[in-house]
């Protein structure tokens, strides 16, 4: 008895919910593409009370309570996958690395006495000169090194054996003609 | 070490000789001053008599001697260059072109050195001379010396995997 009225409640309020429904979202419209409401929207913005209610909103619990719900829903991860996946962050990148500030920047940090600390800090290290010595002692630096020195010495015998080839010659020729002898027959 | 003869006239000469048997001598002489070194050091924190000291000098001289010989005699016999001239590429060979040298003609060649040694180096200035570059030692020993081909430079292993590694990226 009850389920029937309730029904018959329903099939009789529904059109009237409906109607009612589809009237709001009408003014909505009507008022949103008003130029009164674009006023409106702009004194409320140029409002100093706008002002005060953001300050008191940031200097609130609402910024902490924001942050954490950023973290908790994983907002920023999905912001960056969005941006990588996107392209937009190599761009982005790209920008920032070329421009002029960011070379100013990087120039600043060099000479700066930050840099000179590190950088004092770093041989000072011990663990930098054992970095050093594995990588002096790394077997492609010994070969490296041993081609380099054996190429050298290679190049200073051959080049004695060159003059060395021609001082024959030319003693030779000079004693022989010295005792009368002809050429030597080659 | 092949046994074919070498057939060429392209004869060492005595300046080439010449730096190749000071490089000898320099190897033979740090060897030796090293060895009388350690020798002397040793006998020297012993209280031995002068006239047993005279007596070792003799003996330590002799060593010498026998090693200078053992030095050429070996390095001739076997590979046909000492290692001075395998740094300045020349090597002794038979005169009849065999790269054989036996040890009695080493002997040999070794004694006509000394000889050639005695009248003022006169012995060796024969190189400058005779027709074959020879000296009164290889005349003797019946040897000559000719310059030999340069050696292809060895690739190591690595140079080997970096021309592999070079080749595959260039494919």
């Amino acid at each position: 008895m009850i389920g029937t009225l309730t029904r018959a409640t329903g099939a009789v309020t529904r059109p009237v919910r409906d109607l009612a429904g589809r009237a709001a979202l009408r003014v909505l419209d009507a008022t949103l593409e008003s130029q009164w409401t674009a006023q409106a929207v702009d004194h409320v913005l140029a409002a100093p009370l706008l002002e005060r209610a953001v300050e008191r909103a940031l200097a609130g619990p609402l910024v902490d309570k924001l942050a954490r719900e950023l973290v908790r829903q994983a907002v920023i991860e999905r912001v960056m996958e969005e941006l990588l996946a996107g392209g937009t962050a190599d761009h982005v990148v790209a920008r920032v690395v070329e421009s002029p500030a960011t070379e100013e920047l990087v120039a600043r940090v060099v000479d700066s006495r930050l840099t000179e600390a590190t950088v004092a800090k770093l041989l000072s290290s011990a663990q930098l000169w054992v970095l050093v010595d594995e990588i002096a002692q790394s077997p492609a630096v010994m070969e490296a090194v041993t081609h380099q020195s054996r190429s050298f010495a290679d190049q200073v015998a051959e080049d004695l054996r060159v003059r060395s080839r021609g001082a024959d010659s030319a003693v030779e020729r000079t004693a022989r003609r010295i005792v009368r002898r002809r050429p030597r027959p080659t | 070490m092949s046994t074919r003869a070498i057939v060429t006239t392209d004869y060492a000469g005595l300046v080439t000789r010449a730096l190749a048997f000071a490089v000898d001598a320099i190897a033979i002489s740090v060897v030796g001053l090293g060895v009388g070194a350690i020798a002397g050091l040793a006998i020297s924190l012993f209280n031995i008599p002068h006239s047993v000291t005279k007596v070792l000098v003799v003996i330590g001289g002799f060593a010498f001697l026998i090693w200078t010989i053992a030095y050429f005699v070996t390095f001739w016999s076997t590979t046909g260059q000492t290692p001075g001239d395998r740094l300045m590429r020349i090597q002794v060979i038979a005169a009849d072109g065999s790269p054989q040298v036996r040890v009695r003609r080493a002997i040999v060649r070794f004694a006509g050195m000394m000889l050639a040694a005695i009248p003022l180096f006169a012995g060796f200035f024969l190189v400058l001379v005779d027709d074959r570059r020879r000296g009164l030692h290889d005349m003797l020993a019946r040897t000559i010396v000719v310059y030999t081909p340069d050696e292809p430079a060895p690739v190591s292993e690595t140079r080997r995997s970096a021309v592999a590694v070079i080749g595959e990226i260039s494919d």
